[in-house]
């Protein structure tokens, strides 16, 4: 049963949208010099592109064997990436050892995902396909339905978990993000309340909690909608080939 | 900045510094009530499903459900089912964003207690015109199937992970902080033992019951769900009614667990856990998501959120107020 045209075109968009603005971040990030994140962000330019052609097959930029191949090869960079952060995790503060696993794992799933999406949708005869219409898996896939189940429950807690932690880069905290030693007053002279708490306390500052990498976040709200919006869309489609 | 503890996101001292509030990582509550955000995000998408946007939504999926219910109940969920008939993309658009914007209301600090008072109400709604009451009056209820009716489960969870702490934050289960000790358990009470209840009514009660129950199950499912129902309804054979009275004297004594002390409750509540598990697996088939007509996980995920909200904390010594609680924005 073939899914609401208007609907895919809908979330073809969002997914161009969001494709457009990671574009834009990376020339923005290398400007910067920049260099955390870069590997998500152009993850999430080759997916976003992806699912818009899989939704609209005249958006489909690559054939579907070379989007395979693309996902497999960030699936093996994000599992590497991932084993090489468990093997250093000594070094590292335990809320941001954390956050890069985590980090790291999601992506993985995403690529395993997008992997899965393209042997479902082969498995289909080609005459049937009207961009993502599925009768559900055939094939070899049958048998593996409970893995897209196991995909969309991990992609909506990772869009709910990142969505929960939105508020952690609200406009008061903007001082508090990238910098170096916490306890210096932001431009409008504020202080971050755990400066005050600690203060109150007599403690001294102690560092803020990093993201995987050193430098600072370009426009980390943005990119947790971008990864959102993803995860939804993703979860969306995989249901479609539950 | 200033508000009482018991508001989201609101500060009880207000710092002569300006402080603005912290971000705090997820606590317990703040943990299930993602988990909650999750399931209903996840019942959103499925009502963008293919079929959801047919008239045989409104037809073969609500329509039924009048049936056994008394008039008035019948005529309105009859009336709802055919104007969601005739107006099947526009209704069933709505009901999408609806539960997709609850997910993330939930998900988002600012609102999550505007997204929880909506969400009791839309359970409310659905549970009478998509449920038909659960089947509870009309008496085709199976506590295997999703008995009260999984959607009423959603407006109990959004009480019990209320952000209040009415309970005090150290309340003996998560449960209790929102409403008290002495209301969480009856609570507890009411929904393990209804469930015991069910379990004894009408259908329940016949030899071949749930046998027939699991194995229409299959239909529509990928091969080897529908493999695991023959041979579950199999073994149920004939043993409906033994099997029946087993299920509800173990839902009465997870119901009673709820006052006992700490060790026997907690396993108690590991037995409700792993009876919520053989309930989504081998009377709801994981929801029949597979299905591509399903519009919710069923009752077996949100019994198991409702049994991890009851699951009992070690006691600890009272703490002096930190201040850092006080600034902090929980967001639970």
């Amino acid at each position: 049963m073939p899914h609401p045209t208007w609907l895919a075109y809908t979330f073809a968009a969002v997914m161009v949208a969001v494709s457009l603005y990671c574009i834009a971040w990376l020339i923005e990030a290398t400007r910067r010099s920049l260099q955390n994140h870069m590997d998500v962000n152009i993850s999430h330019v080759a997916m976003g592109l992806a699912m818009a052609g899989m939704l609209v097959p005249r958006l489909n930029l690559l054939p579907d064997g070379l989007w395979e191949a693309v996902f497999v090869a960030i699936a093996l960079w994000f599992s590497w990436q991932g084993v090489r952060f468990v093997m250093h995790r000594s070094t590292r503060q335990s809320a941001g050892a954390l956050h890069g696993l985590s980090h790291y794992l999601i992506h993985l799933v995403m690529a395993l995902a997008m992997t899965y999406m393209y042997l479902a949708a082969v498995a289909t005869p080609a005459t049937a396909r009207v961009g993502m219409s599925m009768t559900g898996p055939t094939g070899t896939t049958a048998n593996f339905v409970g893995l897209p189940l196991l995909f969309v429950m991990t992609l909506f807690a990772s869009a709910v978990w990142q969505l929960d932690g939105l508020s952690r880069y609200a406009p008061s905290h903007r001082t508090l993000v990238g910098a170096g030693i916490l306890g210096d007053p932001g431009p409008d002279g504020a202080r971050g309340s755990w400066e005050t708490a600690r203060a109150v306390r007599g403690e001294a500052p102690r560092p803020l909690e990093s993201a995987a990498g050193a430098s600072p976040s370009l426009a980390p709200r943005l990119e947790m909608g971008c990864h959102i919006a993803m995860c939804i869309t993703m979860g969306y489609m995989l249901i479609l080939v539950l | 900045m200033g508000g009482t503890s018991e508001s989201v996101g609101a500060t009880a001292i207000q710092a002569s510094m300006g402080a603005q509030r912290a971000w705090r990582p997820p606590d317990e509550r703040r943990t299930l009530q993602l988990a909650l955000a999750t399931i209903w995000l996840f019942d959103g998408i499925l009502q963008l499903q293919p079929f959801m946007f047919t008239r045989q939504f409104g037809t073969t999926m609500l329509a039924p459900t009048a049936h056994g219910n008394p008039n008035t109940v019948a005529h309105s969920i009859t009336w709802a089912s055919h104007f969601i008939s005739d107006h099947a993309v526009s209704t069933d658009a709505a009901f999408a964003v609806i539960q997709i914007l609850l997910g993330l209301g939930i998900a988002w600090r600012p609102s999550v207690k505007t997204a929880l008072g909506a969400s009791i109400v839309w359970s409310c709604a659905v549970w009478w015109f998509g449920e038909g009451l659960g089947g509870v009056i009309a008496g085709t209820a199976h506590v295997v199937s999703g008995a009260p009716g999984a959607v009423l489960l959603y407006a109990v969870l959004a009480v019990l992970l209320w952000p209040s702490d009415r309970g005090g934050p150290d309340a003996a289960f998560i449960a209790a902080r929102a409403v008290g000790e002495r209301a969480a358990r009856i609570v507890w009470v009411l929904l393990w033992g209804g469930l015991s209840i069910v379990a004894l009514l009408g259908p329940n009660r016949s030899a071949t019951g749930l046998r027939d129950v699991v194995r229409d199950l299959g239909d529509g499912e990928p091969r080897w769900l529908g493999s695991l129902d023959q041979h579950v309804a199999n073994v149920l054979g004939h043993r409906g009614l033994a099997v029946s009275i087993v299920l509800a004297v173990v839902l009465g004594l997870i119901a009673l667990s709820v006052y006992l002390p700490l060790r026997p409750a907690r396993a108690m509540v590991a037995v409700a856990l792993m009876a919520s598990l053989v309930i989504w697996i081998f009377g709801e088939n994981f929801g029949q998501v597979f299905s591509g007509s399903a519009s919710d996980p069923s009752s077996g995920p949100l019994l198991a959120l409702v049994a991890l909200a009851y699951w009992r904390r070690l006691p600890q010594a009272k703490a002096t107020p930190d201040p850092c609680r006080e600034l902090s924005w929980e967001g639970a």
